[in-house]
């Protein structure tokens, strides 16, 4: 059986640092398991203790990045240049929704998505 | 006389029949696929209707669509309607598409013959199609050999000879790698050329649905047929569907091709002598192809770029899996947090944490300007850097990876040696460019194929092609 780790007790990886880029800093187990939490993931020990070291191993290769000089250049979110496209109005019902309500992992008898209680 | 496989089997089709065709893949998938893996699932009911409607149009004199009959197998990340819609995944295990993808669709209406869906690594995270949760795809020209990846399981159907070609999607060379590794050609066009609906988006930015197949011409036969606006993509808007297929053969007599220095740096010996030696065919065999040597240093920073902004739209991507609207079930859990995070823990294998937590962590708030804000303006040098190089060449060639098919569970334990497969296919996908790759020939130390990648400029994708077409012959 796979033993969880609490967010605060990821152990800390051994691997040396990523901190080229400007200020970013190594993820050390407190960062990790902060980041895991906002992923929405369980990390047991030893993929604390994998995990760790990997990232900042594939950190450390990515930081050349700082090396580019493209402070003057615009952020290139999207490759294709285009103004934002608005079709018309037209509401078009979708032929499936069964089926798509079919998927739902749990559902009530009247086909609505159960979900866990969240308060 | 050079005569590719799809011309064959286009003759074959009006000799034999649609019907006895399909009957002859599936009898080939039956006896081995066992064994290589190609496929997550055959669809020999819904293949044996399309044969049947093609068979009925020959008999009657009617003219076939543009895919005249074509065998063909599907990504799994690509929607058919009815069919389950794995993404390689145990989080998609049993979902099933409740609509079909517009490529889809538009492949049906054409004559395609859709055989079935193919495996491929995880959400297409790796490089080798061994990190599929269903099943490990093996190399049908050495089963000890990785196909490649992430659409492994597509090279191996093209190249095992279970279907025609295939639809495939490439993010950052999840066509050209795997079409490298078993001697097929592969090729991603422009950005925005195909619609993106009915795929599963995996880095919004980059992905593009292409064909990875035998030879050019069944390329430019899936790319005529897919292309084209599609109201449900905007990325599409104003793109005219593409008549490739009967301008093939007529390359423009003057091509200045560009080779840059960087892309061969770290690159096998025998992967490099191959690839030279094909350009060097290309430039003998036509008057006006000449070729030059140039640097495009930004091609360093192409991996590292792709990788810092693929991850993080990879995560942002992942996060509608949270087990309630898909498949997988949820327990009992103190709270909503706790259920969606052990779904995700049992259900994601190691590659798609470590990139969601990667994703994660470098657009976080404290870390974004470090890491995801310099990525985004390295790609904006990158792509003007690519632009200029076009001005100057109408083609770019090289490796399409450094290295042959690497022995089955090689390059697992550090990652960066997995991601490097991509070194030279990410470029394209950082700036949108169409590249294709065909292959330039055996390794002679390996006896495994060795891919010429071709690029060129933003919606150039014809000229790719008829290089690629051109390569194919000499």
């Amino acid at each position: 059986m796979k033993k969880e780790t609490a967010a605060n007790s990821t152990p800390a990886p051994k691997s040396k640092p990523a901190s080229k880029p400007g200020a970013a800093q190594a993820i050390d187990a407190e960062t990790l398991a902060r980041t895991a939490e906002i992923s929405r993931l369980k990390l047991s020990d030893a993929e604390a203790e994998k995990f760790g070291k990997d990232l900042n191993l594939i950190l450390d290769y990515l930081s050349t990045i700082s090396e580019v000089q493209g402070a003057g250049e615009g952020e290139l979110y999207y490759v294709k240049n285009q103004n934002t496209v608005l079709r018309k109005d037209e509401p078009k019902a979708f032929d499936n929704t069964a089926g798509i309500r079919s998927q739902f992992a749990k559902k009530k008898d009247s086909g609505e998505m159960l979900s866990p209680k969240s308060m | 006389m050079h005569e590719s496989r799809t011309a064959k089997a286009l003759g074959e089709i009006k000799s034999k029949g649609a019907s006895a065709r399909l009957e002859h893949f599936l009898t080939q998938i039956e006896k081995r696929d066992h064994s290589l893996g190609a496929f997550i699932d055959v669809f020999p009911e819904m293949a044996r209707e399309h044969a049947a409607r093609v068979d009925s149009k020959l008999k009657s004199g009617k003219p076939l669509g543009a895919l005249g009959g074509l065998v063909i197998a599907i990504k799994n990340s690509v929607a058919i309607k009815g069919h389950r819609l794995t993404c390689g995944s145990k989080m998609l295990e049993h979902y099933v598409a409740p609509y079909s993808a517009t490529a889809v669709e538009r492949i049906i209406a054409e004559d395609g013959i859709i055989i079935g869906s193919t495996n491929l690594d995880e959400f297409s995270c790796g490089s080798d199609c061994s990190k599929s949760a269903l099943r490990v795809t093996h190399n049908p020209l050495d089963e000890t050999r990785v196909p490649g990846g992430s659409s492994g399981g597509s090279a191996a159907a093209v190249a095992a000879g279970f279907c025609d070609l295939t639809l495939s999607e490439d993010t950052g060379g999840s066509i050209r790698e795997p079409a490298a590794f078993v001697g097929a050609a592969g090729f991603k066009p422009t950005y925005g050329t195909v619609s993106r609906y009915g795929i599963i988006d995996l880095a919004m930015s980059f992905d593009q649905l292409g064909p990875l197949a035998p030879d050019a011409l069944s390329c430019a036969m899936l790319v005529d047929t897919i292309s084209g606006e599609d109201w449900h993509d905007a990325t599409t808007k104003g793109t005219k569907r593409t008549e490739f297929v009967h301008k093939l053969d007529s390359m423009p007599r003057e091509i200045r091709a560009g080779v840059p220095k960087e892309f061969f740096s770290g690159c096998d010996e025998g992967v490099a002598d191959l690839v030279w030696k094909k350009i060097k065919a290309l430039e003998s065999a036509h008057d006006g192809f000449s070729i030059e040597e140039f640097s495009l240093p930004s091609l360093k920073y192409s991996l590292p770029i792709y990788f810092l902004l693929a991850f993080s739209e990879f995560s942002s991507a992942m996060q509608k899996y949270d087990g309630l609207k898909f498949g997988m079930k949820w327990e009992e859990s103190k709270d909503l947090a706790e259920a969606v995070s052990t779904v995700r823990d049992r259900a994601f294998g190691p590659e798609v944490k470590r990139r969601i937590l990667l994703g994660s962590y470098v657009t976080s708030k404290e870390f974004r300007d470090a890491w995801y804000t310099k990525a985004l303006h390295a790609r904006s040098v990158l792509k003007k850097e690519f632009a200029k190089a076009f001005a100057n060449y109408d083609v770019i060639l090289g490796p399409t990876a450094p290295m042959v098919a690497w022995k089955m569970g090689e390059r697992q334990q550090d990652p960066i040696q997995m991601y490097l497969a991509d070194v030279l296919t990410t470029p394209a996908n950082c700036a949108g460019t169409p590249a294709g790759s065909v292959s330039a020939g055996l390794h002679a130390k390996e006896k495994m194929p060795v891919g010429l990648q071709i690029s060129t400029g933003w919606g150039n994708d014809l000229l790719a092609l008829q290089v690629m077409a051109a390569a194919e012959k000499v």
